[in-house]
């Protein structure tokens, strides 16, 4: 497996779990580490592109069932098109048993670290971000996913004094208008002052290293009696009951145990518990999915090999090798690794799949051909010529990638698949916009999965 | 020249203007009894550098202007400083200061009398292991600190 991302990570414990020896090579955090804590398997919406987030006519959200269906009927690039095939009844489906079966998969790997995947595909879960923004998802981890604004009569929005990057009242203002947007019924929205001791909010309140306190006993501590205390000054508000009343934190549960946290936390509360939605460095929440992969894979017994892919060898049409280079520590040393299957699952521009080289875009392995989202080829374009002024409407850059048969093997420039034992899986198959319709972990995983059947299916051949 | 000295502290009294005078002093002095003490045999380029170390002025050096150009790579994702928390580091430095420090390294970023070297930065690291962009921070961190025990005042230290 060539990538240390969700894609790379939910294929090769899939594969472990199915017996096989598996490696994974991984040079560093992509995307997967700066994800916002929550994940979307369905495209925000059908028509136009990314919004409305719900159907006018019906004036209701629409659930992540219908979105996923409608994004099978529209989108033919789409990577969802190969998994499950264009439209139909079929499709669709087979569509919504893949996510329900991946969705247990990975929350049955994540338990053992503490995250569980929560959500489903009937209702959409309205989660608000660190600015205050809502957002529509479908499935969400321990931490943000308790934060369901619907339902909720009353939310208190915590402020903490000196904690940078995030501001409560601001929040709360967006939060209600985005209500107003949505055609919500409003909650009742207060901020809430925690009164936490200096010392608890240190170097210049930087958000991570807040995280990292609560982390420990002490600070967990400071932070309940805080929650717990946070009413005393007053006395003749009246407050919803329980599960009507939501209490939303900024995301600084700390790095692990966060659901231990959140049950001893609304415990003190006296109602639901939450942080909001974001990503690094605000928010630690990527970082947790990363290290709880982590995790699963160690217990799996998956090789985790820290280094960055050279070269792969191969003979006529099948790869049989691959050459590490590893960083300076032990420069010089070139490691071969022989393997029968290889996934390719380094993702776009931050996992290092796709790289600017020579002023045009290019996958950085193979130089395999890239598509845009219209089905245009871009490789070797230049990176500016791909992006548009407008935000609206589709910027080809953002969804460039390589292009797949349905056994998922990446495409040469003639339609063939290059290698029969190669295989792509996560962002760095093109057709959709990631970070717009922020799918990315949602195709990560049941591309992941889908590659991981692959492989299988080839050592199956191969043995016989 | 009495009187102009007399006329120029008077103004310094009034106004309080300690870094006027201190420049006045530099140039008008300092200077010139400083090139008078070197003696004539001494490397040029040694000795100039050895006069404005403090201001933070070097060379172009190939290593740092490679390493500037590799934390250009920078897009901030805060990854580095995330990790850091998580591996509970304290650096004097926040990891994507330093990285963002050394991207647009000039003289001006010496000035700061950065805290590097109080750091309490165990060079474990971590943030070199996520960064996406592949920069070698702890490499940036490691030189930031010696250009700013560098640029620091003999005795501030």
């Amino acid at each position: 497996m060539i990538g240390g991302g969700l894609a790379g990570a939910s294929a090769a414990l899939e594969l472990a779990s199915r017996g096989l020896e598996v490696t994974l090579v991984s040079a560093g955090a992509g995307a997967t580490a700066l994800s916002w804590g929550s994940l979307d398997v369905a495209v925000p919406s059908p028509e136009p592109r990314g919004l409305p987030l719900r159907d006018v006519t019906a004036t209701r959200l629409l659930s992540p069932r219908e979105r996923l269906a409608a994004c099978l009927r529209t989108r033919s690039q789409h990577p969802y098109a190969t998994l499950f095939g264009r439209s139909g009844g079929a499709a669709e489906s087979a569509a919504t048993e893949a996510v329900k079966s991946a969705a247990a998969c990975l929350d049955g790997w994540l338990a053992g670290a503490g995250l569980r995947v929560e959500g489903g595909l009937d209702a959409s879960r309205l989660l608000a971000n660190v600015r205050g923004a809502v957002r529509v998802c479908d499935f969400a981890f321990t931490g943000p996913a308790e934060g369901d604004l619907q339902g909720a009569a009353e939310v208190e929005i915590a402020a903490i004094a000196g904690l940078a990057q995030h501001d409560a009242r601001p929040l709360a203002r967006t939060l209600a208008a985005e209500f107003s947007a949505l055609g919500l019924p409003r909650p009742s929205l207060r901020v809430v002052p925690l009164a936490l001791p200096p010392g608890f909010v240190v170097d210049g309140g930087s958000p991570a290293r807040v995280a990292a306190q609560t982390d420990t006993e002490e600070g967990l501590g400071v932070l309940l009696a805080a929650v717990a205390g946070r009413h005393r000054h007053e006395t003749t508000v009246r407050h919803a009951e329980g599960e009507r009343r939501l209490l939303l934190l900024p995301p600084i549960l700390g790095f692990s145990g966060v659901r231990g946290k959140l049950a001893r936390l609304r415990e003190a509360a006296g109602c639901r518990v939450a942080e909001c939605l974001g990503a690094p460095p605000v928010s630690p929440s990527g970082l947790r999915l990363l290290g709880a992969l982590g995790e699963a894979l160690s217990r799996q017994g998956v090789v985790v090999q820290h280094a960055r892919v050279g070269a792969l060898e191969a003979t006529g049409r099948r790869l049989r090798a691959l050459r590490l280079q590893r960083s300076e520590a032990t420069s010089g040393s070139e490691e071969r690794l022989e393997a029968d299957g290889i996934l390719l699952a380094c993702g776009r521009f931050l996992g290092g799949g796709l790289i600017d080289r020579g002023g045009g875009v290019h996958e950085s392995l193979l130089d395999l051909p890239l598509y845009d989202e219209a089905g245009v080829r871009i490789d070797g374009t230049a990176p500016s010529r791909l992006v548009r002024a407008s935000p609206e409407g589709p910027q080809p850059l953002f969804s460039s990638g390589v292009r797949t048969d349905s056994r998922l093997r990446p495409l040469g420039a003639d339609g063939e698949p290059l290698f029969e034992n190669l295989f792509v899986a996560g962002d760095l198959i093109g057709g959709f916009d990631p970070s717009a319709e922020r799918t990315g972990l949602g195709v990560a995983l049941l591309t992941g999965l889908r590659a991981a059947s692959e492989i299988a299916r080839l050592a199956e051949e191969d043995g016989r | 020249m009495i009187r102009n000295y007399r006329g120029f502290f008077r103004e310094l009294s009034r106004t309080g203007n300690a870094r006027a005078f201190w420049l006045h002093l530099k140039t008008g002095v300092a200077h010139i009894l400083r090139r008078a003490q070197r003696s004539r045999s001494q490397d040029a380029v040694a000795l100039f550098l050895e006069n404005y170390r403090e201001d933070g002025v070097r060379l172009p050096d190939a290593t740092r202007d490679a390493l500037r150009l590799e934390a250009q790579r920078c897009t901030a994702c805060g990854l580095c400083t995330a990790e850091c928390a998580r591996m509970g580091g304290r650096p004097g430095l926040d990891p994507m200061d330093a990285v963002a420090a050394a991207g647009r390294l000039a003289i001006e970023v010496v000035r700061l009398a950065l805290p590097v070297t109080d750091s309490a930065c165990g060079a474990c690291a971590a943030c070199e292991a996520v960064c996406p962009a592949g920069i070698p921070i702890a490499k940036v961190q490691d030189d930031l600190g010696s250009l700013a025990a560098m640029a620091r005042p003999a005795g501030i230290r």
